[in-house]
């Protein structure tokens, strides 16, 4: 009965320490989740004590050598207009943020959640000079299915552009009706006469007016494949250079006679088109596959008393992918304009201006009735912004080879002009885009900043407001 | 000819001053205990101001302002003229002691490159490792409207208060996982970091605190409603009822901003290094590069005026780890982490190229879990990181430095990284593997650049008239299929480290070596150098050099390169 009592009582004393031991274990491992290791204890160089003295010193910065003192003293001198620019900027940088200015151009320049916002883009060249557009943009004005811009652009040249365009989608994108209209003003526009076989020296300059408005429908009739047609009035106007003494005017380097039809008289008509548009591009602005064709025929009928005429076009544009994510884009076209009298509007005929640039040749170098021309573009990406695809930078090397004529003997291969160049094109968010570029030919070198896309000019044109095209 | 004697003279001068950045002057020998702390967290009795830098400008400063000032220093010139010869760029890091280490101070705190870690710290982290307390609701205190994902702040039922970050709406786990597995290595690195654990919790275990004030994008401010706890919940990434999030743990003390990585905090007197001459910050880039954790901007960082032990000091914390393992707080991305967000020498590369090379960034492959963003091993390249945008203090990295991040790097073991791993909570188990395995191959290929211009001999000690030391590289695996072989030789050196007679080198396939106990140069020479290599079948390595007392037998110095 001891024994058992014993037992029973060493077996009490044994859980009791048990219990004590568990819960000292618990507590000691409750101890140790709480430490965290404190960079003292037995490390691999040996046993590392808790600080004091001596295994504690004050470690300071390291200074300049001896040797660094004359050579940094005046750099430091010559560095005091930077800093002080540098603390301007620093300053302004903080009081745009902090007053929200930084936030609001951010949201209004996107890419932005928001349906609306404003673009700029910058242009600059030796016919336009210095310039820039602003635009406005709201892709659900009056409902969801409608979209609304207006730009207006001016230079230090006066190049004056004011455009405005709505966009009514009929149940999808593709089925949609495009309002346009717009005023465009080139004070310093260029004639060097008219045919493949214009003179450079033939240069002259008059100021160029076209206004339009009208609208265009376009309506899918299978997958890509859709219709286009289009009605809208535009008037032409021409006169003197606004600077003379600077550009010298078509009226000094030509005789009345050798002046170019319609020269200083307004043209005002409407020009009706229907066209076959394919398109199976899935990007606008950076697309890596897929084309364009277009076939199509417009009629100019004048009110005052100049030529009528039908002009017939075909183009193709197609984007191919090459290795990593390169692509070539090519594009060629073709138009004709037939009338049956000689006296067209000058300002109406084909030319070199955009979208049917020839970039190594100032704008408007050729100017005639039809036009034969072949780009490509080989695109590779130099700078993105997170995915190639989004917004970011292409560099490009291009090769342009065409010419106009005014009959059909003069489309030969000896007739046609060759340029070719390379450009930067940013692309991507909606609020910059553009492209910087310099252009090569046998005859000049030209460098141009635009805000415009070169191969997908003709689409949503009248939305756009990319004029002239719809003037002739 | 006058230009032409300019010019000779001007090379001389430069080869001159080059030759001068190279001589590095070494500490005098001393023997005694090595110093293992920084004084920097004496007793300030005024807080430092708080710093609040604009993150527009933070931007624009370190990617032009900075780095033109570092391309135009006349002696920066020299000393990267002095490279060819085999100097640095810059100078040694400030904090280090004799044997090249970083020193424990209020930035960090040697841990895992130093001793064993048991595996419950591993797992733990820096707090208890289990996030809020979930015995009652959490009250919203606060709401979290800046940076790309929103949150909020919440109070649980002690006390504590947490930052509630989420994962954005298309990539549930991705930026949770990667923030927890980030500040686990980094805290095991030594870095001070916030108590970050993943959590689970449904709308009912929200209640809106009393007169909760939010602030909207644009800076004005309004009390919050439950309606914005509804909207701030719908723009985040759910499962099902339930709420994934990361719970960031409040630090204690006051917040007083963001450390700049250049230059010191010049109100806060322990603060007596500049930060790009402190090794953790240069070394930093070694882990960054490792979890790419590319947003290493100054607002990524956190100071807080603590008071610890009867003290009031400034401790140095990084904080925000969403964007790291190719996660981004607005979904993964290819470039992050490969170049700078607009960097001029990629652009000029890839413009002269004409696009018939492919950078190497864009031919990574993105793992097939959803939960992983672009993080892989394969197109990795150790030294090639590059952050969002320019860091001053990943400009200043030495090999020392990087080697120094190699070494811890290397320390995390396989069932270490896989404990990490297990605290993400990563719902796929096959993409827990995936980065159990990614950051192991990552690892290895960081230690294995950095040790290739430092041999890893290291963590000498002396015992019984032996010097012992470790070859990193063969035991952490990093060199399979190799056999090293070692040569030592010695000389007794003076207090300057001037060395009276080297022996011949002697080989052997051990790493140790039996060194003389006593000399007759003993009062003139009191300290033992020891110059070792490594010889994996590609040639002998550059030394690096144990200095031995023989007085007391203490390695008191360590040389490398």
């Amino acid at each position: 009965m001891k024994m058992e009592t014993g037992g029973a009582g060493w077996l009490t004393a044994w859980k009791l320490a048990t219990l004590i031991a568990a819960v000292l274990m618990l507590a000691g491992s409750a101890t140790v989740a709480a430490q965290v290791s404190d960079g003292t204890g037995q490390s691999y160089w040996g046993t590392i004590a808790s600080p004091g003295e001596p295994v504690q010193a004050a470690y300071e910065s390291n200074g300049l050598s001896a040797w660094e003192y004359p050579l940094l003293a005046p750099w430091v001198v010559a560095s005091v207009p930077f800093e002080v620019l540098r603390f301007g900027l620093k300053s302004t940088v903080g009081f745009l943020d902090e007053s929200g200015t930084l936030y609001r151009i951010q949201r209004l320049l996107g890419p932005v959640d928001l349906p609306y916002g404003f673009t700029v883009t910058g242009a600059a060249g030796n016919l336009v000079g210095i310039g820039g557009s602003l635009g406005v943009y709201h892709d659900s004005i009056f409902g969801p299915s409608n979209k609304f811009q207006a730009r207006f652009s001016d230079s230090s040249k006066r190049h004056t552009r004011a455009t405005a365009g709505f966009i009514r989608e009929l149940g999808s994108p593709d089925h949609r009706l495009e309002l346009g209209g717009g005023y465009r003003r080139r004070p310093n526009a260029r004639f060097y006469g008219v045919g493949p076989g214009a003179l450079e020296s033939g240069e002259s300059h008059f100021t160029s007016e076209a206004t339009w408005g009208g609208l265009n429908y376009h309506v899918p009739i299978n997958g890509p494949v859709a219709i286009e047609g289009s009605a809208v009035f535009s008037v032409v106007d021409s006169r003197g250079p606004r600077e003379p003494e600077e550009d010298i005017s078509l009226e000094e380097v030509y005789e009345e006679e050798d002046r170019p039809s319609g020269y200083t008289q307004r043209s005002d008509g409407w020009v009706v088109s229907l066209g076959l548009v394919r398109d199976n591009t899935l990007t606008d602005g950076r697309p890596n596959s897929g084309g364009v064709q277009r076939l199509g025929a417009s009629h100019f009928s004048p009110n005052t008393g100049d030529a009528s005429f039908t002009r017939y076009r075909a183009e193709v544009q197609q984007f191919l992918p090459l290795w990593f994510d390169r692509v070539l884009a090519v594009r060629g076209y073709w138009s004709w304009l037939d009338a049956d009298r000689t006296d067209v509007n000058f300002q109406r005929l084909m030319v070199n201006d955009d979208p049917d640039v020839l970039r190594g040749y100032s704008d408007f170098r050729w100017r005639d009735r039809g036009m034969l021309a072949f780009t490509a573009e080989y695109r590779y990406p130099i700078w993105a912004y997170s995915e190639t695809t989004g917004t970011g930078l292409d560099a490009y090397l291009f090769f342009d080879w065409g010419q106009v004529f005014g009959q059909r003997e003069q489309i030969a291969l000896t007739n046609l002009t060759e340029s070719y160049g390379l450009g930067v094109r940013l692309a991507g968010g909606r609020g910059f885009s553009g492209r910087l570029e310099i252009g090569f030919s046998d005859e000049d070198t030209v460098i141009r900043l635009r805000g415009d896309q070169l191969f997908q000019f003709g689409k949503r044109g009248l939305y756009h407001g990319r004029n002239p095209v719809p003037a002739r | 000819m006058k230009n032409i004697l300019l010019l000779q003279a001007g090379l001389v001068l430069s080869a001159l001053l080059a030759s001068s950045a190279v001589s590095l002057a070494a500490e005098p020998l001393v023997d005694a205990p090595v110093n293992w702390f920084d004084d920097d967290q004496r007793h300030v009795t005024v807080a430092p101001a708080e710093r609040e830098p604009n993150l527009y400008w933070d931007y624009l400063n370190e990617s032009v302002s900075r780095p033109l000032g570092r391309y135009t220093r006349p002696n920066r010139i020299v000393r990267r003229v002095g490279t060819l010869f085999g100097g640095d760029h810059v100078k040694a890091a400030a904090n280090v002691n004799s044997l090249d280490e970083a020193v424990n101070s209020s930035w960090f705190t040697n841990r895992i490159g130093m001793f064993p870690i048991p595996m419950e710290e591993v797992r733990r982290g820096p707090g208890q490792g289990v996030g809020p307390d979930r015995s009652g609701t959490w009250t919203v205190v606060g709401a979290k409207t800046e940076g790309v994902t929103p949150g909020f702040t919440i109070e649980d039922a002690r006390g504590g208060r947490y930052l509630i970050k989420f994962d954005p709406p298309e990539h549930e786990g991705m930026v949770t996982a990667a923030g927890v597995v980030s500040q686990r290595i980094l805290h095991l690195a030594g870095y001070n970091v916030p108590d970050d654990n993943i959590v689970y919790f449904d709308r009912s275990d929200l209640t809106l605190g009393e007169g909760v004030r939010m602030s909207e994008p644009n800076g004005t401010k309004r009390n919050m409603t439950e309606a914005d706890i509804d909207h701030i919940l719908g723009s985040v990434a759910r499962k099902g009822e339930q709420w994934r999030a990361i719970s960031s743990s409040f630090l204690s003390g006051k917040p007083i901003g963001p450390f700049d990585y250049k230059g010191r905090r010049k109100d806060d007197p322990n603060d007596h290094i500049k930060h790009e001459e402190r090794r953790e910050i240069r070394g930093l880039e070694v882990f960054a590069a490792w979890l790419n954790h590319f947003d290493t901007k100054q607002h990524n960082s956190l100071d807080m005026f603590v008071e610890d032990d009867g003290k009031s000091y400034v401790r140095h914390y990084l904080i925000d780890f969403a964007s790291t393992l190719g996660a981004g707080a607005s979904g993964p991305s290819q470039r992050f982490g490969w170049e700078h967000t607009f960097d001029p020498a990629a652009v000029v590369r890839r413009t002269a190229n004409l696009g018939f090379w492919d950078d190497d960034w864009r031919q990574q492959q993105r793992p097939d879990f959803d939960e992983v963003g672009y993080f892989e091993s394969e197109q990795f390249s150790p030294r090639g990181f590059s952050p969002h945008y320019p860091n001053p203090g990943f400009s200043e990295i030495t090999d020392r430095d990087g080697y120094w991040g190699a070494k811890i790097v290397s320390a995390f073991t396989n069932e270490q990284l896989e404990a990490i791993v297990e605290q993400a909570q990563y719902q796929e188990p096959e993409a827990a593997a995936y980065m159990v395995r990614t950051l192991g191959e990552r690892r290895d290929k960081i230690a294995r650049a950095w040790f290739d211009q430092i041999p890893p001999l290291d963590f000498f000690t002396h015992a019984n008239g032996t010097l012992l030391y470790h070859d990193l590289g063969q035991e952490r695996n990093l060199y399979p299929g190799t056999t090293a072989r070692y040569r030592t030789r010695m000389s007794f050196v003076n207090e300057n480290r001037g060395a009276l007679d080297w022996s011949d080198w002697n080989e052997s396939t051990r790493t140790e070596v039996a060194v003389p106990s006593s000399g007759d140069a003993a009062e003139s020479h009191p300290f033992l150098a020891v110059e070792c290599q490594v010889d994996r079948g590609s040639g002998w390595s550059s030394s690096v050099t144990a200095y031995v007392a023989r007085g007391s037998g203490r390695v008191v110095a360590m040389k490398r390169k």
